[in-house]
């Protein structure tokens, strides 16, 4: 695990992002590659970050809310890594069913108007 | 005399807008208020274009097939066009949203079960224990 060290473009073949989001989240101190010159190295942390990431994004949390999350394991180790995941994905699952009721709704009114429309439409030819 | 005009300040009160949306519509040209010197004048027609161009938005219409949708009033042709397009968009709107509702419902779902593989994980640590999860 430890002597993991790929190229940027190894980075972005095995996360299948784009270097431009690559280069992204080094600029907001998401990851942090060794440098090399021009080239940039990306160990065992990073690619674990890199999952971390991805999947909180998955789950649409912010890249700002993950940064932070992403340095309580560096503060407080798992556990407390664990348990405010916890908070942030109880919050985020509330915030997903409320977004589906909304949903619904609008829903419901398009299918109105869909039917309001063609009926309009089937009466006047 | 009924009202011909309404300010800005009138138009925000009672369609509950802000200026900043009225002054984007009408550079998007969605809506076209006479002016008066700085002042922008909205007329009976524009409050009506204003109504659809928000219900249009409750919808999820995108703003380009709200504008185009308020041309094709004016064609002369009784709405049909205008009822036909109305009609599409909203069919397809609904394909829309129901493949973002079912993927809302995937996440939900994944995410229901890291909760419980978070929750299982924190009870199996002794307070001992700390390793990596990366």
């Amino acid at each position: 695990m430890g002597d993991i060290r790929i190229t940027f473009k190894e980075m972005c073949a095995k996360f299948e992002v784009t270097p431009r989001t690559l280069r992204y989240y080094e600029y907001i101190e998401l990851l942090s590659p060794e440098r090399q010159g021009r080239s940039r190295f990306y160990g065992a942390r990073e690619c674990a970050r890199m999952t971390l990431i991805l999947r909180g994004r998955k789950f649409g949390f912010q890249l700002e809310e993950l940064r932070q999350w992403l340095l309580i394991y560096d503060q407080d180790g798992t556990e407390t890594q664990m348990e405010v995941f916890l908070l942030m994905a109880e919050r985020k699952l509330k915030e997903l069913k409320e977004q589906q009721i909304q949903l619904s709704e609008t829903l419901e009114e398009l299918e109105k108007l869909r039917k309001i429309t063609s009926n309009i439409l089937h009466k006047e030819k | 005399m009924p009202q011909e005009f309404w300010n800005i300040r009138e138009m925000c009160d009672q369609f509950n807008v802000t200026p900043r949306t009225l002054r984007f519509y009408e550079s998007k040209e969605l809506l076209f208020p006479t002016r008066q010197g700085y002042k922008r004048l909205f007329t009976k027609r524009c409050r009506g274009r204003l109504k659809l161009i928000l219900k249009g938005k409750r919808f999820g219409f995108s703003l380009e097939d709200i504008r185009q949708l308020l041309e094709m009033y004016d064609m002369g042709d009784k709405q049909q066009t205008q009822l036909l397009r109305t009609y599409e968009l909203a069919k397809n709107k609904l394909i829309d949203l129901e493949d973002q509702r079912d993927k809302i419902e995937e996440t939900i779902t994944e995410l229901r079960q890291q909760i419980q593989w978070g929750k299982e994980l924190i009870s199996s640590m002794g307070p001992a224990e700390k390793s990596s999860i990366g």
